[in-house]
């Protein structure tokens, strides 16, 4: 093989089959160290055999090179065999490369990104309201024909995000309750108002960080469990196979564990409370001189109905949207290991993603809630 | 509207893709009533996806199925729902659920769309185990039996609702030789048992001469059906080259 160098034009001749791919490396390293831009690099094919592999690597190497580098690329003696190859790359005769996977490659310009990305968030939360709606219309029909409620799943589900779930939200909700009751009694034992601490830790606990938490705890064990549990099923073909028995997924896989987890999340709510309440006790009691039964009469007058109803219709929403997301994304995965993996990050992801938007929508539309329905400030 | 007589299945003008990839292009083809009909070709040719879309799971780009004279692209969901308990389908990897028996497996259509009582349905249950020779296997769990058993109870659960079809989609993927002769054995046991139509999807060789009363070929290159017929005739009088070339390459293995 020979490379005669002249001026702006490389001519490379007497290409050989059956070149072993570190001598087309060679080859390949000294053209690219030589070609600079306008240059022209041709090669003379007259003795190649069409079906040599190492050649098709090599022009292809240099042709996709030239797009980046801007040289040109020239072929001569190509035979119809050699050229038909080369197109399959994107290679045309003329040395043009057109990048057959361009398609694939995402959104060139940094707008068109931002673009893409909002559309991609407005379309996922349309398509999660979308799915817990639907979910819900089924669970209704379900309630109104009783033969068909999968009690033997949601109790199977029930224990698995219910009672197996005590002991962590126990311990996180007690733990909780003793960071704010401290951060509070600190701040508060200054301005001399101590026993306002029952308050802070009682309605901080109900109103937000217990049903906040136990949501956190849920999406963690639950929705991403939810999302790996449908993902496999769905590599496995087992929604394929429910869909052609007839059996609507949703029926079997989503409304048992949807069923479970808004019946689990209040309770859990329930016993973070009152848990979260006790470890603020024990840390306030402890870093003031407030008695005990000073610091529960507070409490029991600082907590009333209202707030353990929004306790309450938190965590359903919650639960809602944690199940929901979690078998939406399961339901989503692509067929394969990668897919699973990505559904179960990503239900964890828009979990606590959609749980903090709903937490807010919830906090500033209760008090009006409470005023149209009791006719009092709440 | 009632299906042409001898025509269980009737496939018109279909072209099978997702979005705008089109894999195949207008085919048209129909299964009788009681036969064993193969869908033939290389890896990527789109059988799975003819018989995905066959099966309801995809809709075409165009064209149209017809199950016993019912189109099943024009149906509502409820009626599809409706059509497809006139089938039962055999997935590659048997698709049990694994938080079931095998006997749960089997259950789960009963408990379904019949009025049975439990000890029926257990009843029926065990029959059809038996009939894939996995009786006492029924309070196993998917994950304690081999890829063949399976396979086996994949079939069991198919035929729940004893249906007029069964497609089997790469029955032989992933069995020994001995087993995926089993199984092809089994088949048509089952035929003769139960005179079930059967539409298999397979690039296994090896079973079609042994199961197959008519198959179609399909082509990568030329997006659609190349050869229709007898797989014994085609083998010898196809007048596609390649189509020879492919069948005989079984004859030269066995």
């Amino acid at each position: 093989m020979n490379i005669e160098t002249n001026n702006q034009l490389i001519k490379v001749t007497g290409l050989t089959s059956g070149m072993e791919l570190r001598e087309i490396n060679q080859i390949f390293n000294g053209l690219k160290f030589q070609l600079k831009e306008s240059m022209r690099v041709e090669f003379d094919l007259g003795g190649a055999s069409s079906s040599d592999p190492g050649l098709i690597i090599l022009l292809k190497s240099i042709v996709t090179l030239s797009a980046e580098k801007r040289f040109s690329v020239g072929f001569l003696n190509l035979s119809d065999e050699l050229q038909a190859l080369l197109e399959k790359s994107g290679i045309g005769k003329d040395g043009s490369y057109t990048d057959i996977n361009a398609k694939s490659k995402g959104p060139a310009s940094i707008f068109l990104t931002l673009g893409a990305a909002a559309y991609k968030f407005f379309d996922d939360i349309k398509s999660i309201i979308g799915f817990s709606g639907s979910v819900l219309i089924v669970i209704g029909k379900i309630i109104r024909n009783p033969r068909k409620i999968p009690v033997q799943e949601t109790l199977y589900y029930l224990d698995k995000t219910g009672v197996d779930a005590v002991p962590i939200v126990s311990l996180i909700c007690f733990l909780m309750g003793m960071i704010l009751g401290f951060q509070g009694i600190t701040q508060m034992k200054r301005f001399g108002i101590d026993i306002y601490v029952a308050d802070l830790v009682g309605l901080g606990i109900v109103r937000e960080l217990g049903p906040l938490m136990v949501a956190m705890i849920c999406t963690g064990r639950a929705g991403s469990a939810f999302a790996a549990e449908i993902g496999t099923m769905k590599v496995s073909e087992e929604i394929d196979a429910l869909t052609t028995m007839g059996i609507k997924p949703e029926r079997i896989l989503v409304v048992p564990k949807i069923m479970a987890l808004i019946v689990a999340m209040p309770l859990l709510t329930i016993i973070g409370d009152i848990v979260g309440i006790i470890g603020g006790t024990v840390v306030s009691l402890l870093a003031s001189d407030i008695s005990f039964s000073a610091f529960c009469n507070r409490t029991l007058q600082a907590i009333v109905p209202a707030n353990v109803f929004e306790s309450l219709l938190k965590s359903i929403v919650f639960a809602v949207l944690i199940a929901s997301i979690g078998c939406l994304r399961g339901m989503e995965a692509q067929n394969d290991a990668k897919g699973v993996g990505r559904a179960t990050t990503s239900s964890v992801v828009s979990g606590i993603f959609m749980i903090v938007i709903a937490d807010a929508l919830v906090t500033f539309t209760y008090p009006m809630l409470v005023l149209y329905i009791t006719g009092m400030p709440y | 509207m009632s299906a042409d007589n001898d025509n269980i299945i009737e496939v018109t003008g279909m072209t099978v893709g997702y979005g705008d990839y089109v894999i195949l292009k207008n085919l048209n083809f129909s299964v009788r009533k009681g036969e064993i009909f193969v869908i033939l070709g290389g890896s990527g040719c789109g059988k799975s996806s003819t018989l995905k879309h066959m099966i309801g799971l995809s809709k075409p780009l165009s064209g149209d199925i017809k199950i016993k004279g019912r189109s099943i692209v024009s149906a509502s969901e409820e009626e599809r729902d409706e059509m497809t308990r006139e089938f039962g389908v055999l997935y590659q990897s048997g698709a049990l659920f694994s938080s079931m028996t095998l006997e749960e497996n089997v259950s789960l259509p009963l408990r379904e769309f019949t009025d049975y009582s439990p000890e029926m349905i257990s009843a029926v249950a065990k029959y059809k185990l038996s009939l894939v020779g996995l009786e006492q296997f029924a309070d196993f769990a998917p994950s304690e039996i081999s890829g063949g058993m399976k396979k086996r109870a994949g079939l069991a659960r198919a035929m729940a609702l004893d249906p007029d079809i069964l497609f089997f989609d790469e029955p032989s993927a992933g069995l020994d030789p001995i087993s995926s002769a089993e199984l092809d054995k089994l088949i048509l046991e089952l035929r003769e048992k139960m005179k079930t139509t059967m539409v298999i999807v397979t690039h296994e060789l090896d079973s079609i001469y042994s199961v197959a009363d008519r198959v179609i070929i399909l082509d990568k290159e030329i997006q659609g059906i190349i050869d229709e017929g007898d797989p014994r005739y085609l083998r010898d009088h196809s007048t596609h080259e390649w189509v020879r070339e492919f069948l005989n390459r079984l004859s030269m293995r066995g």
